[in-house]
């Protein structure tokens, strides 16, 4: 396990002495993903601006819900999300075989090869946006452990999601539109739970539980109720293992392709 | 071979190159469903939430309407013409280009051309339909269907060339990868896709306003609603076509001119 924690840290410094070829062009990426989080605070700033609301939720309050998705998003694509692409990439030319041969787990390996630089400026775009948003809400009552506890539940979250997106790549090649519906479900986490009609709201609450990555993080530490969210994080559990169960099926079913 | 004939072949050749990723495009056929019902039930809540029947200048159906079209008028539109010619510049490929007798800028558009043809009925009328069966198809009823499809056709040659435009800084920079993204995410809102431009606060619109951006998705939405305005300017539906055709215009002049100084900077390899 040391060895491999090892292993996995000299690979994010060459990952990162590589990148640092071209600093210019990762700075404007960094500066770009920066900008990517805070197009939803506009667009509820917005809305806002012009006399609309979600029910129950100040514009800070979505800020700070916002900034939660943010944040674990951006954890996540900066650790291990870029495994949907490297996979993609990887099947399509035919080098997915080279990590069947490493003396390594091919998933760990994965994880490893699939740290991405840039998304650090996911990361510092869902910081800004929390700290803006406890700014105008200086009076937060809620808990800031179960925050992070939810917020770590929202990485889990991401984990399963990257799983079953690469191992959809593996099983079919030629997938990179699923970015697109990883996009898109993001989407729906990027507003309150209470936007949502019921089917929809249990749904994203216990059965694809996509709230733990934002909803539920912003409710702990607002103090509002946040109902369903031990079901959330047991869902998320086995989400992730529903993930891995897959991800190590299609593996077995792997047949070389390049080309 | 005729001016024609070369053009036949490059959109008949992209035709069949397409064939190969029409099951990619069926992707779109749960992506664009999706992408309407989470603006349906965002604005849904929205237009609850504010109790008037009129929002941002849009009734509720009037959104709809304006998601759903400048949703699905992006598989027109859409293009990638810049992640080619930034490959082809880094590879080296580009080089293959100079020697023929045939301008680059010709061949990628008319590839487009042919690569949207297949989209038109891979995506665009699929996702139509679906959209119609979910919402009622009461929401695509427009007695402007000819202005909007003349808008399209705007909106089709000014993302192309903004994104020839982009593409020209492969030979300016080794990796120009972080400007597209930084345009990408800033064309989020300037296309009008995410928000009706003139739901923006007026100083934003009136810059909006002297961009050829808003071609892509809000002029043509809202030609298919029948009406434009945006910072404080109406404009009647030929006046619209004709400020379009004038910016695409310029575009194209603009395009020209950085394509000429940029081209003398390639070096003919792969860097």
């Amino acid at each position: 396990m040391i060895s491999n924690i090892k292993l996995h840290l000299q690979f994010m410094k060459m990952r990162i002495a590589s990148r640092m070829a071209y600093r210019l062009d990762f700075l404007v990426s960094a500066v770009a993903f920066f900008t990517f989080q805070l197009v939803a605070p506009l667009f509820v700033g917005i809305i806002y601006l012009a006399g609309g609301e979600f029910p129950g939720w100040s514009y800070p309050q979505v800020l700070l819900l916002q900034g939660a998705l943010n944040l674990s998003r951006g954890i996540s694509f900066m650790l291990f999300f870029g495994i949907l692409w490297n996979t993609i990439q990887r099947v399509r030319r035919g080098t997915f075989d080279l990590f069947l041969l490493k003396p390594v787990s091919t998933l760990w390996l994965l994880v490893m090869d699939s740290f991405d630089e840039e998304d650090v400026g996911q990361v510092m775009g869902g910081l800004t946006v929390t700290l803006v948003a406890l700014y105008f809400l200086p009076d937060v009552q809620g808990s800031v452990l179960l925050y992070l506890l939810f917020m770590l539940f929202g990485v889990m979250f991401f984990f399963g999601l990257a799983l079953l997106s690469s191992a959809a790549s593996i099983l079919f090649v030629n997938t990179h539109r699923l970015y697109e519906f990883v996009d898109l479900i993001t989407i729906f986490a990027a507003y309150p739970k209470t936007v949502f009609s019921g089917g929809l709201a249990i749904t994203f609450s216990v059965i694809l539980p996509l709230f733990v990555v934002s909803y539920y993080p912003a409710s702990a530490l607002l103090g509002f109720a946040y109902e369903q969210g031990i079901a959330a994080m047991i869902s998320t559990i086995i989400f992730v293992s529903i993930g891995l169960l897959v991800w190590h099926t299609a593996l077995k079913k792997y047949k070389s392709a390049g080309g | 071979m005729g001016f024609m004939q070369t053009n036949w072949s490059i959109y008949f050749a992209t035709l069949k190159e397409t064939t190969a990723y029409r099951i990619v495009m069926l992707f779109s056929l749960i992506t664009g469903p999706l992408t309407v019902l989470v603006n349906y039930v965002i604005w849904k809540a929205i237009f609850a939430s504010t109790g008037k029947a009129v929002f941002g200048g849009f009734t509720f159906e009037q959104m709809l309407t304006y998601i759903a079209i400048s949703h699905v008028t992006w598989y027109l539109v859409w293009d990638d013409t810049e992640d080619d010619l930034i490959e082809g510049v880094r590879e080296g490929n580009f080089t293959a280009y100079l020697l023929k007798p045939l301008s680059y800028i010709r061949f990628a558009f008319v590839k487009k051309v042919g690569h949207r043809t297949w989209a038109l009925f891979i995506e665009y009328l699929p996702v139509l339909i679906i959209i119609g069966l979910m919402f009622g198809f009461q929401i695509f009823k427009s007695s402007n269907v000819l202005w909007y499809a003349l808008m399209v056709i705007i909106g089709f040659i000014t993302l192309f060339l903004v994104n020839m435009l982009l593409g020209m800084f492969a030979f300016w920079f080794i990796r120009p990868k972080g400007i597209v993204w930084m345009y990408r995410m800033a064309a989020r809102f300037l296309y009008g896709g995410i928000l009706p431009l003139s739901i923006f606060p007026l100083a934003m619109q009136k810059i909006f306003f002297f961009l050829p951006f808003q071609f892509v998705a809000y002029v043509p939405a809202q030609a298919f609603i029948g009406r434009y305005e945006l910072a404080g300017v109406t404009l009647q539906p030929l006046e619209t076509l004709l400020y379009g055709a004038f910016q695409v215009f310029i575009l194209y002049l603009v395009v020209l001119l950085f394509w000429r100084i940029s081209v003398k900077k390639f070096c003919g390899v792969g860097t």
